[in-house]
Parts: structure tokens; C-alpha cells; sequence
């Protein structure tokens, strides 16, 4: 028999479905925008009676990733409840999210509560009229089964300090439960920020007080909700310094406890994008701790003055397209995704694009998620530019798909909705050739019993869950999968899951295979084993084999026993002559990215017209230039040593001396590291180095256009000189590869860039290939002399990938 | 187990003790107009030895039934029973008309189910609301036609041989023709016929109310702020049931799912929550197992005895008496749903294959 006493957790609910109050990543959203007061074009959409209008804004809202959608029609000279009424009528049959009724009307309240078909939350109720608006707005409540929220609000007004909110809440709180039988989970309390950013005396510890208060009443009232409206507290503040300001206040208020935000996402900076310093200097704000001369209030506005995030530069010619693609995933940006995809394709297969950086960049974005850095919204932006990506790269793939290749069921189980790391799997699978049958979100074990046995032809079933309960749900569906007499293997992937759970939880109760993916590429590994023949379900060992946490979150590199035999060992120049590399420049990168000819909004047609007319001639007339005034001069070091390696550590024994690299590992999962890629155990590996140079008169000559002010001339040459030097760079890495028969395998990482952005571990490089030799040098900041010199690493390894620490 | 519902009014006799079915011995220590908590019932009125026992076996019983039985199908088993054109008496259609045209066919029709072993019959007023009686110009005789329903139930139960177990009348209230949420109709209006239903059937004497065969979410929510409005108006306690239905795709008709159900319904003092036509067990198992996961009270399960097929020329709803059973056992071990019945071509051999299998697991299990 079911088990009575579990308690259900509180939950609201539209027309089509239930949404959990205490979400499990913390706090649930409400979008604040359909809001007359609120928002200048729902009031302008209100006044016109355009209702359908006012929908598309909850739409929007639902759309960006509100959980909950606010809705106010108060505007003085309209009709209040009229107006609610059209509009919870139109709104309550639409949004899949639950609304909140705004008003401090009780007739309003209750128009719109008798015509919305779901479990609401009504705001407000508060004691500043002696409790009498409560008294009918929590009989409404109780009556249509209503969620409602308290302001700590009394009769001597709102409440300061964190002791009268708490008292408050109290009394609220006993009041609606034992005079009017609503339960404690039922009600959400708002304990009021005020600004901290107008300078008020009486206002510096505002945030403090509010911080505590939500403590205090989670712990005090450990069932009831806490909410606050954000963004008061930095009013008065200019608009960035805000959307810092109430992203970091938004933070130390989850922290503190609060469960719901009422909040437009466009107000507020993802975390991970502000600075360090920006950050201290808004939590001393926050605690009105004082650490210079001006007071935390000044300090901040100084610093924040000329706060630019980046979005707002374009400065986006000097970034590597590598990183400049990460950074648009991580920031939700869909500018110039197209350009920056073109750069990309010169050197990658769109699959590579995907595999190598796309799917990383995304995983780096639900990290940020569940570590409380990025809201819910900006992950959905983040989605988004992956979809478009994967969208603009589609044409371009080649499906290897054949008629017998395998094919996946794939899902997100019963209760969640979460798909981006569904849709992940499906981008990936179904790009690597496999056929994918996605069933969507939300599926019942029993529909996807029933899927399979429609579908003979599937041979893997995939389930995704971002949730702890849907790790329990995956538990106990194996069940319904034995019973029904399912064989095929499951694999199952989701935040919440681990190898240990899988192989413990699942595995025994599933008479097929059970594999535990950690993401989407273990998927594509699991479906590769399948296809191979040798696919195992997951094994856990004894606890105390359980290694370090770091390397518990490592991407496994299998190591490889052939180790490539070079031609040589040491050093050597190699001549070369600009026609072998500059056929290998990269236009694309030259072109939209150096010089900034961006294909924007023109089509095709216009675009391939502007490069004709004005880029070709001009790129025509700078190598013409080259050649005539001999401006390049390329020279090139390269070389193979024995290595091995100590952890993270390179060591290379060379002519009686030993030189070690020290690189730098991700601080992020998948917790990658040059070192990764060579053999531990002290057996003896291999690396390539090489180091190039395009001489000294290129540089020059640009800088002399720099100093006559011949701005774009410079840009030109300048950008050009760049490239080339890659090119040279991408033609010396090529040779050496043809050195090991290796062909297209291996990866090259130059120093200063972002798997090794530290510019003093090339200094044993230079030691080693004596780059004096070619006439580089380092400065003392270890910059290369000239300019337009590259050094890197060459690492043989098959998987070795481009990755940014 | 426990039970929210342990709380409840019965009314009996100072001093007395009562033997209820094995279950509840109770001694009555309280006075009028002093309530007090014994193993775990409130005391309110003395009333005469005889009503304290009809209010015993009744009131108390319904929610304390560790399980309860419902009836079958009242329209297709109309349909097999072949009543004579006239029998409407020109009402064509209207099967609740049946109750005051032709009573003994309604008492009869109860009868099979009861004799089979069902200990709860639904009143024939499916759609008895003003709403849909007015469709055939009825609307004048809700009442009417609501009390004769009653009493034409409490008549099959006195004329049932059966004395193995207890049987109630549980008062029905239907989804009616319109659907608020599609602007059919205003909530309030739907609301104001419901509830002069429903106060026809509580003045009847019904041991409960199920409201059922919802199709939207905003109708079902209207009737229960009616129905409790109604309840406190009357000062009365009675046990309400609340049965939603889903389409095979997993959703009711506009698309809500089990989720939005449970938690929109979960603040209303229901006893129960549960499914019932539309689809058959099966179809039902995926609602059926979240509910017993997320729903906190009993959970009810009346399928229809599969989807529909055209047999030469009529239609037939393919689960056997005995693939019947099966499912609502295997329901009950696996998610502890308490109150089963049938709907739509549920017979009383469906019926009595169920209940039948009920006794014949519980000898087992004394055994």
C-alpha cells in the first residue's frame, strides 16, 4: 500500500501544469514585466484594451524562463476588474506558467481567481489597513485554493528592521492559518527591500535587514515561501550598477534562503560576468562595509561610472573565434553568429565545431546553473544561441546516416522539463549519424514502454533529467522496463545522476544494460561501444577506490602505447617561403573578424558583392605590397623531445638539462589540462615544438602607418600580419604532423592563448629551440619580439582538443 | 494507514456502545454541546437510538471502508437492457428523465450491480444539472428529478439480498455540456446549476458526492468552490469525491495534466481524487502512478473497459469481466488506489468478477 505520510510538495499550477514552489535550483522566477505600473508598453497595450498584445508580453515572459508570470490591470481611470478580467481569461487559458495576481482589491482578486483554471498566488495581503482587506482576501484564498503572499506591512507601515519583519510575518502567518484554515504552505512572505543606492542614512543597512529576515522566517516559519520584489533595492541607481547590484543581492538572498524572485531578467547581469572586484564592491554595499576612504555607496558608483559589460564593446577582432564563440554561448549572445561560425569552418568540421566547442561551452553554462552563478533565463539565451549555431552548421554537415544505423529513443522523464541537455544528445547523435526519436518532455515510463513497441527498429533508449526527482524516477521506471520485457540497453544522463547511482540504483533493477552518461559525448561513446558490440552497463567499485573530487569530475583521456616515432630529436630550422603558408590564411577570421567586414543583416548576394568590390582588391593589394617591399621575412624553429610526465607537470630531458611546463588546468569541468594528453608513470612520451617568426619589417611598416595616422591602412596590415603569422604557424603544425604520418591528428596550443594564456611557461620553450637563433626574443613580461611571432606546443594525442582554461 | 478524514461527525446515543463491522468500537461519553475527541470522532448531537444507527453504519462508514466498490456503466448497461421506446415517454435521450418515467427500470438496473457485489451505486443524475436538463426543456425539475434519483438507489439498496457488506448511495454530479474554459459558459453561472443539483441531492440523503468526468480544469475547480460553499451553507460534512478524465494522449480534453490536477484540486477537502472514462486501466496507469505519488488522500480508478471497437455494427468495449479484475488488482498493490468501480461498458458481470476477486484474495491472505 502507498505510504500516507510522504508530505507533496506545495505547488502552483496553470491550466496544462504544476510548478514546484521550492524549485530545486533555486529561486522560482516571476517575471514582473505584465505589470501597468511596471512596465511602460503593457501599460500603453492595457490602455488601448489591446489584450492580445498583453498576452504576448506573459508569453515572453513564460518564453525567457519565468516560472511564474505576474499580472496587474490596476491603472488609475481603467476599470481594474474588467480589465483583470479579459486578461485572466486570455492569459489563464494560454501560459503553461502559473500566474500571480496582483492587486490589493479584494473584488479584483476574486474576479480573477473564479476565472483562472489553476492554483494561483495572490499578492497581497498585509496588515496596514488593521488586517481587514487580509480578512476578505484569505477567505478568497481558502476558497479557491489559492496560494497567497504577506508584505510585512502593519499598521505603523512597512517594516525596517529584520525583528518587525519577522513579527510580522508571525502574525500574518497565524492569522490566515488558524482564523481562516489556510496551511502554512500556502503562504509566501515578502519582507520588503529598500534601496541602498539613494544614499539614505537611515537605508544602509536595508539590505542586511531584509537578508536576515528571509533567514529568520524560513527558519521560524520553516513551511511558508519567502519572495521579494528585487530590483528596489538599487534604486536610484544608473542602470548598470544596477543589474550588477541586484544579480549580487539576488545571490546572497537565495543563499540566505529565499525561494521566489519577482524579477525581469533583463535587469540583471548573469554572475560569471562580473568582475571580482565588482562583485567585493557590491557585497560591501550590500554589508555596508566600509573597506577605503568612500563610503561603500561611493566606491561603488566610481567603479561602476564607466562600467562596461562586454557586450556593449566590439573588440571582438583581436579574440581567437574559438573563444569568441564560447563567450557568445556563455553570454547568450547571437550577434554576428554567423561570421563568427564562417571563421570557425576554415579550420574545423562543422561536427568539430559542435563536439569541441559548442557542447563544452554548454556544459560550462549548466555548471554556472547549478551553482547558482547564471538564472535560469540566461541559460535559456545560452540554449538558444547552441540551437541557432547548430542551425546555421546543419547544411553544412554531411550525414553519414545510412538505412541500418542505429536508433535512439530519447527523453526527458515524467516531471521535468528541462531539455537542453536532451536536446544536446539530439544535436550530437544526430549529427554523428545516428537516427534519434525524440519523445519530448515530460514522458511517462508507460508512453515510452509503449514507443518501443511501435517501433521495433529502436535499439537505445536515452533518458535525460535535469532533477533529483527525476534520478528517482529513472530508479523506479527500470521496474516498469523489466516488467514489460524491454531488452534493449538504457542509457541515462541528467545533473543529478552519478556512476555510483547508476550502477547501484539502476543497473539491478533493469535485466538489460544501464550506463551512466556524464553528458552528451559519453552518449555518443555509450551508442559507439553499442554499434562495437562491447557496451557494459555501469560497475562502482568499493567506496574507498573513490579518487579525488577533481579528478572524479575528470574527462577520462585513454592514453595511447603508440607513441609516434619523430624523424628526429632536437632542434631545427626549417625554411620556408611565403607562398607555402599564405595559401593557408585564414580569410574568413581576416576578414570578418581583423578587419571587421561583418556580414550582419546583408544577404548573400550583397555580402559576396561587398568583398569583390572592396576586400578582395584590397587584401590583392597588401600581398602585392608584401612583395614588392619584401615586408616578410619568416623564419621557423622547430623540434621533438623525449618527455614525461609528473601530474600536471611536462618534464623534458634535454642535452643533460631538464626543462618542465607547468600548464594550467580548467578550474571548470571537464577539468582539462595539456598534461592530460602524455603519458603518466614516468614512461617516456612525446612533444613538438616550434616557434616562427615573420621577421621585423611587417611590424614596422605597420607602425609607421599607426604613426602617420593612416588608421585603416594600419588595420589592414596589421590584421593581415596576424593572420599570416597564424598561417605560418598552421603550416609549420602541418609539417609536422606529415613528420609522424599522423596527418589531421593532434593539436597545436600556442602560448597566450586559452588552454595556456600564462606567457611565462614559453620560456623553456625558447631555451630549447634557442629562438635567438631566428631573432626572437622575450621581454620581460615575456612578449615576443617581434610582434609577429608565434610559439606553441604540439601535442601528437588523437583527442587532444582545443579547450580554454 | 492514516487518514485525514478520521475526524467526523456521527451522531448517537449517550451511554451506548456500538460494534461497527469489526472496525470501531465506540462508547459514548459526551454530552450536547460538548464536543469532545474519542479515538479520534467528534461527538455532536444525541439523536434517537434508531437514526444513530442508520447515521453510523452511513456517514462514518463511507470514509473508513478500507476499500470501496463502486457500480458500472449506467448508460451502456441502460442500452443492453432494452427498454421500450416509451419508457421516455418522448424525452429520447435523456436517461435521468428515466428516474421519474421508469423507476423500476433504474431500481433494477442498480440492483444488477449491487448483486454483484458493488457497494457504492451512483445516482442516475449525470447530467440532472439545470444545465443539461434543459436541453431537453427539464430545467424546471432538477429537483425532481435528484430526489427521485435518491430514492430510487436507496430503494435498490433495501430490496439488495446482499448482507456481506455496506452499501451507499453516492450522489452524481456530471461535467454538464459546457466547457468554461472555452468560454461556454461563465464560471458563475455554471457554479449557480451545480449547485441547485447538488443541494437536491444532499436534501435526498446521498452518503457522498462524486463529481466527475471532468473535462476542464476550470469547471471542475468551479464546481468544488461550489460544492464546499454549499456544504458550509448547510452546516453539513459530506464526504466528496473528485474524478477527473483523461484522453489517451495523457491529458484532459483541453490539455491540462495530471500535475495542474493535483495541484489545483489538492486544497479542497476532497476525500478523493481519482479517474474515471475516456480511456481504459492502461491508459490510465501513467496519471494513476503519479497520483499515487504526489496525492496525499485516497485515489479512485473507474475506467471504461477499454477503448471502443465496432463489432458488426454495434459498439464494445473489449476488457473481459475477469482482464478487468486484473488490472484494478494489480492497481490497488501497486498504487494503493481504494475506490474502484467501471464506466463506460462496465457490466454487472465486470462488476461481480471484481469484487469476487476481492473476497476471494482476502480469504487467501486469512488463510
Amino acid at each position: 500500500m502507498k505510504d500516507h505520510d510522504k508530505s507533496i510538495p506545495s505547488r502552483l499550477a496553470s491550466l496544462y501544469q504544476a510548478t514546484d514552489i521550492r524549485q530545486e535550483i533555486a529561486p522560482l522566477i516571476i517575471g514582473e514585466r505584465c505589470n501597468p505600473t511596471g512596465s511602460k508598453k503593457f501599460r500603453e497595450l492595457l490602455l488601448e484594451g489591446d489584450v492580445d498584445g498583453c498576452l504576448q508580453m506573459g508569453l515572453e515572459q513564460e518564453r525567457i524562463g519565468a516560472h511564474v508570470v505576474d499580472l496587474s490591470a490596476a491603472w488609475a481611470g481603467r476599470d481594474e476588474q474588467a480589465d483583470m478580467k479579459a486578461l485572466v481569461k486570455s492569459f489563464g487559458k494560454t501560459l503553461k506558467a502559473p500566474l500571480m495576481i496582483d492587486s490589493t482589491s479584494p473584488k479584483v482578486i476574486e474576479t480573477a481567481l473564479e476565472a483562472y483554471p489553476g492554483r494561483p498566488i495572490i499578492n497581497s495581503i498585509n496588515f496596514e489597513d488593521g488586517g481587514e482587506a487580509l480578512d476578505k482576501i484569505c477567505r478568497l484564498a481558502k476558497k479557491y485554493g489559492a496560494s497567497v503572499t504577506g508584505l510585512t506591512i502593519d499598521e505603523q507601515g512597512m517594516a525596517m528592521d529584520a525583528d518587525k519583519k519577522t513579527a510580522i510575518a508571525h502574525r500574518i502567518h497565524d492569522t490566515a492559518v488558524e482564523r481562516y484554515g489556510l496551511d502554512s504552505g500556502d503562504l509566501f512572505f515578502d519582507p520588503l527591500t529598500f534601496t541602498i543606492g539613494s544614499g539614505d542614512e537611515k537605508l544602509v543597512d536595508a539590505a542586511i535587514q531584509t537578508l536576515a529576515a528571509i533567514k529568520r522566517i524560513k527558519e521560524e516559519l520553516p513551511r511558508c515561501h519567502t519572495v521579494l520584489g528585487l530590483s528596489n533595492i538599487s534604486f536610484g541607481l544608473p542602470v548598470n550598477a544596477r543589474k550588477v547590484l541586484n544579480a549580487v543581492f539576488l545571490h546572497e538572498a537565495v543563499e540566505a534562503g529565499l525561494d521566489a524572485v519577482i524579477i525581469d531578467p533583463a535587469n540583471c547581469f548573469p554572475l560569471d560576468r562580473i568582475d571580482e572586484e565588482g562583485r567585493e564592491l557590491a557585497l560591501d554595499l550590500i554589508y555596508n562595509r566600509q573597506t577605503g576612504e568612500l563610503s561603500p555607496l561611493m566606491a561603488f558608483i566610481n567603479y561602476f561610472e564607466d562600467f562596461q559589460i562586454e557586450e556593449d564593446e566590439d573588440t571582438q577582432g583581436d579574440v581567437e573565434p574559438e573563444q569568441l564563440l564560447q563567450q557568445h554561448i556563455l553570454h547568450g549572445d547571437q550577434r554576428d553568429l554567423d561570421d563568427i561560425l564562417v571563421m570557425l569552418l576554415e579550420s574545423y568540421t562543422p561536427l568539430e565545431i559542435v563536439n569541441q566547442l559548442l557542447v563544452p561551452a554548454m556544459r560550462e553554462v549548466g555548471e554556472l546553473f547549478g551553482s547558482g552563478e547564471m538564472l535560469l533565463p540566461f541559460v535559456l539565451q545560452s540554449a538558444e544561441v547552441m540551437r541557432k549555431s547548430v542551425e546555421i552548421l546543419e547544411p553544412r554537415m554531411e550525414k553519414s546516416g545510412h538505412d541500418d544505423t542505429v536508433t535512439v529513443l530519447l527523453a526527458t522523464v515524467q516531471g521535468d522539463v528541462h531539455d537542453i541537455g536532451k536536446n544536446l544528445v539530439n544535436i550530437i547523435l544526430s549529427n554523428n549519424g545516428y537516427k534519434v526519436i525524440d519523445i519530448g518532455i515530460k514522458v511517462t515510463a508507460e508512453t515510452i514502454v509503449e514507443t518501443i513497441r511501435e517501433n521495433p527498429q529502436i535499439d537505445v533508449l536515452c533518458l535525460s533529467g535535469l532533477l533529483v526527482k527525476s534520478a528517482m524516477i529513472m530508479q523506479e521506471s527500470m521496474e516498469i522496463y523489466n516488467k514489460a520485457g524491454l531488452h534493449l540497453p538504457i542509457l541515462l544522463g541528467g545533473a543529478a545522476l552519478t556512476e555510483k547511482f547508476v550502477a547501484r540504483e539502476c543497473v539491478p533493477g533493469y535485466g538489460g544494460k544501464v550506463v551512466y552518461c556524464r553528458d552528451a559525448f559519453a552518449g555518443l561513446r555509450a551508442i559507439q561501444a553499442f554499434e562495437a558490440g562491447n557496451l557494459q552497463s555501469s560497475q562502482w567499485q568499493r567506496e574507498d577506490s573513490v579518487k579525488s573530487t577533481v579528478q572524479e569530475t575528470r574527462v577520462e583521456i585513454s592514453l595511447v602505447d603508440d607513441i609516434p616515432v619523430p624523424p628526429f630529436s632536437g632542434t631545427r630550422e626549417l625554411a620556408v617561403s611565403s607562398e607555402e603558408f599564405l595559401p593557408l590564411l585564414n580569410r574568413q577570421v581576416l576578414f570578418r573578424g581583423r578587419w571587421g567586414y561583418k556580414k550582419k543583416k546583408m544577404s548573400d548576394d550583397e555580402y559576396e558583392q561587398l568583398l569583390r568590390s572592396q576586400v578582395e582588391p584590397e587584401y590583392d593589394a597588401i600581398v602585392e605590397k608584401i612583395h614588392t617591399d619584401g615586408l616578410l621575412t619568416p623564419r621557423v624553429r622547430y623540434g621533438w623531445f623525449d618527455c614525461r610526465r609528473q601530474d600536471d607537470r611536462l618534464l623534458i630531458n634535454h642535452e643533460g638539462r631538464e626543462f618542465g611546463f607547468d600548464f594550467p588546468r580548467q578550474k571548470h569541468a571537464p577539468h582539462l589540462s595539456i598534461s592530460d594528453y602524455f603519458r603518466n608513470d614516468s614512461k617516456q612520451d612525446l612533444i613538438g615544438m616550434f616557434l616562427i617568426t615573420l621577421g621585423e619589417k611587417i611590424g614596422e611598416t605597420a607602425h609607421k602607418l599607426y604613426d602617420e595616422n593612416r588608421y585603416h591602412d594600419y588595420l589592414l596590415l596589421h590584421g593581415f600580419s596576424v593572420e599570416a603569422a597564424e598561417a605560418l604557424a598552421h603550416h609549420v603544425h602541418n609539417k609536422m604532423a606529415d613528420d609522424l604520418g599522423i596527418g589531421e591528428f593532434g593539436q597545436r596550443y600556442s602560448f597566450g592563448y586559452s588552454a595556456c594564456p600564462d606567457l611565462e611557461l614559453q620560456r623553456p620553450l625558447f631555451e630549447l629551440l634557442e629562438g635567438e637563433k631566428i631573432g626572437v626574443s622575450l621581454t620581460s613580461s615575456c612578449e615576443m619580439t617581434p610582434e609577429q611571432s608565434v610559439s606553441a606546443v604540439v601535442v601528437h594525442h588523437p583527442e587532444a582538443k582545443y579547450f580554454s582554461v | 494507514m492514516k487518514n485525514r478524514q478520521n475526524s467526523i461527525e456521527i451522531s448517537c446515543f449517550l451511554g451506548n456502545e456500538y460494534h461497527l463491522k469489526g472496525q470501531w468500537k465506540i462508547r459514548v461519553i459526551a454530552r450536547k454541546g460538548r464536543p469532545k475527541r474519542l479515538i479520534g470522532f467528534k461527538l455532536f448531537k444525541i439523536l434517537q437510538k434508531k437514526q444513530a444507527k442508520t447515521c453510523l453504519q452511513t456517514i462514518m462508514s463511507i470514509t473508513n471502508e478500507q476499500l470501496l466498490i463502486f457500480d458500472g456503466a449506467c448508460g451502456t448497461t441502460l442500452q443492453s437492457m432494452n427498454l421500450p421506446a416509451d419508457a421516455w415517454e418522448g424525452i429520447d435521450g435523456c436517461n435521468e428523465y428515466l428516474n421519474l418515467s421508469a423507476p423500476q427500470s433504474i431500481i433494477e438496473l442498480h440492483g444488477g450491480f449491487l448483486e454483484a457485489g458493488a457497494m457504492v451505486i451512483e445516482t442516475n443524475t449525470f447530467g440532472a444539472s439545470s444545465l443539461v436538463l434543459g436541453e431537453y426543456g427539464l430545467e424546471d425539475r432538477v429537483e425532481e428529478i435528484n430526489h427521485a434519483a435518491v430514492r430510487n438507489a436507496r430503494k435498490a439498496i433495501s430490496e439488495c439480498s446482499r448482507s456481506d457488506r455496506n452499501h451507499y448511495v453516492a450522489g452524481s454530479v456530471g461535467p454538464t455540456t459546457k466547457l468554461p474554459i472555452l468560454g461556454h459558459i461563465e464560471p458563475a453561472a455554471l457554479a449557480a446549476s451545480v449547485k441547485e443539483q447538488m443541494r437536491a441531492l444532499i436534501e435526498a440523503g446521498v452518503d457522498c458526492l462524486i463529481i466527475e468526468t471532468c473535462q476542464d480544469l476550470l469547471q471542475v475547480k468551479t464546481v468544488l468552490v461550489a460544492c464546499f460553499e454549499l456544504l458550509e451553507e448547510l452546516g453539513r460534512d459530506l464526504p466528496v469525491l473528485s474524478s477527473v478524465t483523461f484522453e489517451q494522449q495523457g491529458t484532459m480534453l483541453v490539455g491540462s495534466d495530471i500535475g495542474a490536477v493535483c495541484a489545483t484540486i489538492a486544497p479542497f477537502p476532497v476525500i478523493s481524487l481519482g479517474l474515471n472514462c475516456a480511456t481504459g486501466p492502461v491508459d490510465m496507469e501513467p496519471q494513476i502512478h503519479y497520483l499515487s505519488e504526489n496525492w496525499d488522500r485516497r485515489i479512485s480508478c473507474i475506467p471504461n473497459q477499454g477503448m471502443p471497437i465496432v463489432q458488426d455494427g454495434e459498439t464494445v468495449y473489449p476488457l473481459s469481466p475477469s482482464g478487468y479484475a486484473d488490472h484494478m488488482l494489480d492497481f490497488i498493490d501497486r498504487f494503493g488506489i481504494s475506490i474502484i468501480g467501471g464506466c463506460c461498458g462496465t457490466s454487472p458481470a465486470h462488476i461481480r468478477a471484481l469484487a469476487d476477486a476481492l473476497a476471494n484474495r482476502s480469504r487467501e491472505v486469512r488463510s
